[in-house]
């Protein structure tokens, strides 16, 4: 246990922690993505879908491990730019980025959006499966705790303004998840340079397909494409 | 040509600092950065002031001594290059210019655009060297060294600590000094008996410092007068977790 907690006080050690995990949930948004897709299909293939994800296995299953990926992932960062923010007392009159990027510098952005951006999904979508709880939705509507997938994402998905917070929260999805992609491979000790290129290859391709999927699904339901 | 400087003044340590403008109004392009300083020194020594410190030696690039930042770059606007040869002819007459020291927690200012950077020596005594036996050197080709390893090696070898790196990190991390150091080392038969125990020491040292975290910007890499690649601290985090992984405290310890 001892070397745990070292490897955790130390910054690379909570990078490591915090590109694992986030590796996990990376892999999280791309299946989600594509279990959601299914909504082109209609309601009885999306509703099977979502009451299979019910079954009590894989939906702890899955929880467990989402919920503790966000909350090491969360205080991992947390950790890590609280020591950072403490790393340069005074700034510089002029800074000029060199190889830094938009998404690499606004991580530190991007990862609070993604996180509001999931606590609201949460509320919107399953909170209100579980009895008493409230959800933040227009008509909720569930079975025996298991939700009506379709109706409940189509109804909330045709507000234009619930579909402009997706939309703009998933682009920032997009920006995290680029860099995020890209970083962890560093930090998990790939070196090669040619790795390191098809690396930023595939987290490009990773982050379109996500984000891509994720806003054609919103769109679909504000155009009233799928009904 | 002429140049404006706005340069940064701190008469000690804990001293307040701020920002003074001189005008350079005779300089030539063949003069290198420092010259110009030097030059605008000789004019302020004359007329009783304090000239402005900044931090020098070899003056050929080579020894790490100099640097601060210009206009907001570590080492000024020539990629590969220290700010001492760095020549005037890279400015247009009439540019403005803002020097600053390296800004870090770990680095604090002494004077002027000269830092303390004894942070990077506390982190080489941590782990970077090798223990063995002194004596009459060993025959140079006594340890096969594999060309590419020698190559990487000799690469990560070339940092001068000149700081800039971390100058430049917007997070203020030491990741690639130490990780250049690092790989100097972990890459040569002669480094392999402490390779985990010495990124295990070199990281914590690093930490203990005060520096901040790699978020991979690669802004490090671009300003590095001796273009040290990042690829050296994926090298030490995978060292990192191994050395966790595989490496009990005591072992390979060096300490009596």
């Amino acid at each position: 246990m001892n070397f745990l907690l070292s490897f955790w006080r130390s910054t690379v050690g909570t990078k490591v922690v915090v590109a694992v995990t986030g590796l996990l949930l990376l892999g999280f948004t791309l299946f989600h993505m594509i279990g959601n897709l299914q909504v082109f299909s209609g309601p009885e293939e999306m509703d099977s879908y979502g009451a299979f994800l019910h079954k009590p296995e894989i939906l702890w299953g899955g929880r467990a491990v989402v919920g503790t990926s966000m909350v090491l992932h969360v205080w991992g960062t947390m950790k890590l730019v609280r020591q950072t923010a403490a790393a340069r007392p005074e700034g510089y009159r002029k800074w000029t980025a060199q190889a830094s990027t938009f998404y690499s510098r606004t991580m530190k952005f991007t990862g609070p959006i993604v996180l509001i951006y999931f606590v609201v999904h949460l509320l919107n979508l399953t909170t209100g499966a579980e009895p008493g709880h409230i959800a933040l939705h227009p008509n909720y509507l569930q079975t025996n705790g298991v939700p009506k997938a379709f109706e409940n994402l189509t109804a909330l998905l045709s507000n234009p303004l619930w579909a402009s917070f997706y939309i703009v929260a998933n682009l920032a999805l997009g920006v995290h998840l680029f860099h995020g992609a890209y970083s962890m491979c560093k930090t998990l000790g790939l070196s090669g340079q040619r790795q390191l290129r098809l690396a930023r290859v595939i987290a490009a391709a990773l982050t379109f397909t996500v984000v891509g999927g994720n806003i054609a699904i919103t769109l679909a339901c504000v155009l009233q494409l799928v009904k | 040509m002429r140049i404006k400087l706005h340069v940064w003044r701190q008469s000690g340590r804990d001293a307040k600092g701020d920002f003074e403008t001189h005008e350079c109004p005779d300089v030539s392009e063949h003069m290198s950065f420092l010259e110009m300083l030097d030059v605008l020194n000789e004019r302020l020594e004359s007329a009783g002031k304090a000239p402005i410190a900044f931090e020098h030696d070899c003056r050929e690039g080579i020894c790490g001594s100099c640097g601060f930042m210009i206009n907001g770059q570590a080492h000024g606007p020539q990629p590969r290059t220290t700010v001492c040869q760095l020549h005037m002819r890279t400015f247009k007459d009439g540019d403005e210019l803002t020097l600053e020291p390296w800004r870090a927690k770990a680095f604090p200012v002494v004077r002027d655009l000269v830092v303390d950077r004894s942070a990077f020596d506390r982190i080489i005594q941590a782990g970077g060297y090798i223990s063995t036996n002194t004596g009459s050197a060993p025959e140079a080709n006594s340890v096969p060294v594999r060309k590419d390893s020698a190559d990487k090696s000799f690469d990560a070898a070339a940092c001068i600590g000149c700081g800039a790196c971390v100058a430049m990190c917007p997070n203020a991390s030491a990741s690639l000094f130490t990780a250049a150091k690092l790989a100097h080392m972990n890459l040569l038969p002669q480094g392999q008996p402490e390779r985990l125990v010495r990124g295990e020491r070199m990281v914590v040292a690093m930490d203990v410092e005060g520096f901040g975290h790699c978020t991979n910007h690669s802004d490090c890499e671009a300003v590095c007068p001796k273009g040290i690649s990042v690829t050296n601290i994926a090298m030490m985090n995978r060292g990192f977790v191994e050395a966790t992984l595989f490496s009990s405290p005591r072992e390979g310890s060096t300490e009596d």
